[in-house]
């Protein structure tokens, strides 16, 4: 019987197998942890690779190194408490950033889907790569939680007036938060279809956006013990409801793949400006058999031609579409944080490039349905394309451009500033979606 | 008075790889034309070159004038994942500039007859094979075009649905309609086309009527399939 090793079955190290060899797979312990580690190596060197091939000398000559020198020189100056910017950071603030912090992040499963022709006659081997991902991510965690407050100890120590047994009690319970978000969104990921999935990871974050502020507001150290008991009760519930959830193997493969992916489709979406063609990720299909709104296929306009049709299309499709949904959302949670904490003149400035990388969002959008193969299936006037397109980007910019207007105006110039950037970003958003209408094809 | 012209003279992705080349037909109002060939012929690719879809063509192809529309019916159904199958329905009825009566009329009739009415306002994605197949032949009957373009028409369909079309098509034959259908369904080609074009490794190997193909390929009462074997076989030698 030829017993297959961690080394062999990889087939490289010690060469692979004969014609005429008895194969026993041996699911040991031993071979998950290879196993795992080959994963988290691979996918190391798969994102190196990706860095490499993206950023040459230039993009760190020009860029990185530029920033990293500025960042440097304002983390010693907030040091030395010589810098005026920290001045903006307060409870509420930075509870914000720290709920954003807790947010992010995921536990990884490193499962392929072609595992499914061999490990998963081999449970072992798969409870093993979870297993490992999650004790991962465990260590990550605590590293990127350091990395993060040693960023922020300037601010935590020398301007917001925290003690260190106060910053060790804030860096545990952060910890513990993210720890438990991670935990408490892979269950939502895996028990959940996606839209309720997302709705609930929303609930989360509203509920930390609100939990952290308030903790922070009336932060002593003292109350540490009560402080901890939430994040670790959510934790141990996360755990709990993690374990008792029998694995759904596809969607694990799915939301790994696209953990594994984000990068290059990050890459890919800013090709556009270098004169490719658009690049728009879909998620698998994750609608059920009836939409979420307009559930009887209601109109939304009367009329029936050219124009509206297409209009209804982009509108439609766009509120049905949670990966173009969700990237709105976000946009619009950035845009607010940085609206909230940036000083006076930085407020118009972030508008400004908010609403300009708002419009070239849409516009991209409005590429891909237009480039659908369905609009092939029969032959039609294409008179109205320009007019449709004008209309539809307007009105999808609408409602976050007004939102984002009124905001800046009102952090601005309070009731004056909502009445003066009203028109000012319908204005905007008029001009942006006419001339991102005429630049397309017609 | 054609409906459609074809006379591509090469035609591919790219330049350096024209994939189709040498082929001319017509198609007239009233008539079916069966575009046939094996596997990698290039029937599909001739359809998208119809259609323009072909980033590389030297050639002409005319359409009929006037109020000439055609709809093509591809053999992978084709929709938005987000709209529903009325949605779909109603954006092809907005764009071929139909009235909303037409719509409700046809619509619901054509959703009855191929059992689509009690998933009318559900996603497309939610569908079988074969019911999204469905949904591409009633779009295509829906806007009531001047040519139809169908490739595969019979792939996925139940029984039930494959007469209602061929019932649909001969209706729309003589309402002065004219068809373009590429299949692998030789026996039913011959029955349904007037006339065929056999496409073999991107070139026309013979056009015309089963008689005209007869005696090209020298088997006088050979059947489609036949006289197909024999032409195919002399290009191999050739």
């Amino acid at each position: 019987m030829h017993e297959v090793n961690d080394y062999e079955f990889n087939g490289r190290e010690k060469g692979s197998l004969q014609r005429g060899d008895q194969v026993q797979f041996a699911p040991t312990p031993s071979y998950g942890n290879a196993l795992f580690w080959q994963r988290v190596r691979e996918s190391l060197v798969y994102n190196y690779q990706l860095i490499k091939s993206s950023l040459d000398w230039t993009v760190w000559a020009y860029i990185l190194i530029p920033l990293l020198l500025v960042v440097g020189y304002h983390y010693g100056q907030a040091l030395n408490q010589t810098a005026q910017w920290p001045h903006f950071f307060n409870p509420i603030s930075l509870g914000v950033i720290l709920a954003f912090f807790c947010a992010a992040g995921k536990l990884r499963t490193y499962l392929h889907p072609a595992d499914q022709l061999l490990l998963w006659q081999r449970r072992a081997l798969i409870d093993t790569l979870i297993k490992k991902g999650r004790h991962l991510y465990f260590v990550k965690s605590i590293g990127a939680t350091l990395l993060f407050f040693v960023l922020l100890f300037p601010v935590l120590k020398n301007y917001l007036g925290y003690t260190w047994l106060e910053l060790v009690t804030l860096v545990i319970f952060v910890w513990l938060s993210k720890l438990a978000a991670a935990y408490l969104k892979q269950w939502f990921d895996f028990s959940w279809t996606m839209p309720v999935g997302l709705a609930l990871k929303g609930i989360l974050l509203v509920a930390g956006l609100v939990i952290f502020p308030l903790l922070l507001a009336y932060f002593k150290a003292a109350y540490f013990p009560g402080m901890i008991f939430l994040p670790l009760s959510c934790l141990v519930l996360g755990h709990w409801l993690l374990k008792r959830k029998p694995l759904p193997f596809e969607k694990a493969c799915a939301l790994e793949m696209d953990e594994r992916l984000k990068y290059v489709r990050l890459l890919l979406a800013q090709t556009s400006w270098l004169g490719s063609p658009e690049y728009v990720h879909k998620k698998r299909s994750w609608l059920w058999s009836k939409p979420f709104i307009f559930r009887r296929s209601q109109a939304l306009f009367k009329e029936m031609n050219e124009r509206k049709g297409l209009m209804e299309l982009t509108l439609k499709t766009f509120l049905r579409n949670i990966t173009w949904l969700s990237l709105y959302f976000q946009l619009g949670s950035v845009a607010t944080l940085g609206l909230i904490l940036l000083p006076f003149w930085l407020k118009l400035i972030l508008w400004l490039l908010v609403m300009a990388a708002l419009s070239s969002v849409l516009k991209s959008y409005w590429i891909s349905v237009l480039a659908h193969p369905y609009l092939n299936l029969f032959s039609w006037p294409k008179d109205q394309k320009y007019k449709a397109g004008q209309a539809s980007l307007f009105w999808l910019m609408f409602p976050l451009g007004l939102y984002l207007s009124v905001l800046c105006g009102y952090l601005m110039l309070s009731v004056w500033g909502v009445g003066l950037m009203i028109p000012i970003g319908i204005g905007f958003m008029y001009l942006a979606a006419n001339w991102h209408a005429s630049s397309l094809p017609q | 008075m054609s409906l459609l012209q074809v006379d591509i003279h090469q035609a591919g992705y790219a330049q350096e790889k024209g994939q189709i080349k040498k082929i001319r037909f017509a198609v007239y109002p009233g008539e079916q034309v069966g575009l046939i060939g094996p596997n990698g012929a290039g029937k599909s690719t001739t359809m998208k070159a119809i259609m323009g879809h072909l980033p590389y063509m030297e050639g002409q192809i005319r359409f009929g004038s006037g109020s000439f529309r055609y709809a093509y019916i591809p053999e992978q159904p084709v929709y938005y994942e987000e709209l529903t199958l009325w949605e779909h329905l109603r954006l092809a009825a907005s764009l071929c500039q139909l009235t909303e009566d037409e719509l409700l009329e046809r619509g619901e009739q054509l959703l009855r007859l191929f059992r689509l009415d009690h998933v009318k306002h559900q996603l497309p994605g939610s569908f079988s094979k074969g019911m999204q197949q469905k949904l591409m032949i009633v779009l295509a009957l829906l806007t009531k075009p001047s040519l139809y373009i169908i490739d595969e028409p019979f792939v996925g369909l139940d029984p039930k649905a494959m007469h209602e079309l061929n019932r649909l098509l001969d209706e729309e034959l003589k309402r002065g309609a004219g068809i373009l259908m590429s299949t692998h369904l030789l026996e039913a080609a011959e029955r349904m086309c007037h006339r065929f074009v056999l496409l073999a490794q991107g070139e026309q190997v013979a056009a015309g009527t089963l008689d005209e193909i007869r005696q090209v390929s020298q088997r006088p009462e050979g059947s489609l399939y036949d006289c197909f074997e024999t032409l195919l076989e002399r290009k191999a030698y050739a």
